[in-house]
């Protein structure tokens, strides 16, 4: 801006005039206009699959049900794995402890 | 997608409790055993079904046998030492190293002997069937040529 523009800012300062008041609760409506933008925006489709699939409660129950199966059947495969390894272990510690100048097969 | 969020975390949820629930459980007892102030013999009371009565006893079996094995082994070990220290000395076989060739697999067969005899004194203390089964289980983990060693073995226990 140019010192002599000065006076143009001057005229056009006086020349404004306020407004209306802004309409109550505009804020408030300014926000959630735009939250319903974002919930309107295409999320990923995956996300529409997932609602649509857990939407039907057989679908849901037969989900949980499966990762509750899933989950005990681990838990019994490693935790017997785990049981027969601490098993063998104290067996061999036994001979070691009894004989311990014995061949090993 | 609330809903759907907590179908899924739900699942994984029961998943995860399920898991630890029958691991927990399923490795009890290896805890209880390994927790025991001698957990070597709370799995053989396990493992041949022994009754608190048979198991004081082959407890009382056993503290009294591995201070005598301890000190067989000590004196193999000790002989060992010095036959390896001659061997390094002389680089042959000579008339001493050969005693002592001599006297450490007397030893090994003392203590083999030893063993042996504990291993049918404490599976004279189980149940029948389980003497049985122990005997062979334990002479196939110590003895070379354990079918033969187990067969000698039950000769000798039923004759007994």
């Amino acid at each position: 801006m140019k010192p002599g523009d000065d006076k143009v800012l001057h005229k056009e300062l006086a020349r404004w005039k306020a407004g209306p008041p802004l309409p109550p609760r505009f804020q408030e409506n300014v926000w959630r206009r735009i939250e319903q933008a974002e919930a309107a925006r295409p999320g990923p489709w995956w996300r529409g699959w997932l609602e649509e699939v857990f939407a039907r409660r057989a679908v849901a129950l037969s989900y949980m049900t499966i990762l509750l199966a899933l989950g005990l059947g681990a838990g019994y495969w490693h935790g017997r794995a785990e049981q027969r390894l601490t098993q063998a272990q104290l067996a061999e510690r036994y001979v070691r402890t009894v004989a311990p100048y014995q061949e090993m097969p | 997608m609330k809903r759907a969020l907590l179908i899924l975390l739900l699942g994984a949820a029961l998943a995860a409790a399920g898991y630890t629930g029958v691991f927990w459980a399923a490795t009890a007892p290896a805890r209880a055993e390994m927790c025991s102030p001698a957990p070597e013999l709370a799995w053989l009371k396990a493992e041949f079904k022994i009754d608190d009565t048979q198991f004081a006893r082959i407890s009382q079996l056993h503290e009294g046998y591995l201070p005598q094995c301890q000190e067989r082994c000590r004196e193999i070990a000790s002989k060992n030492a010095a036959l390896s220290a001659r061997i390094a000395q002389t680089g042959a076989v000579t008339a001493d190293i050969e005693k002592g060739m001599t006297e450490v697999a007397m030893l090994k067969a003392d203590c083999q002997k030893e063993t042996l005899r504990h291993f049918m004194a404490v599976a004279r203390l189980m149940p029948p069937a389980q003497g049985q089964r122990y005997l062979q289980w334990v002479l196939g983990q110590t003895f070379p040529c354990h079918s033969t060693a187990t067969n000698a073995a039950c000769h000798m226990m039923s004759m007994q």
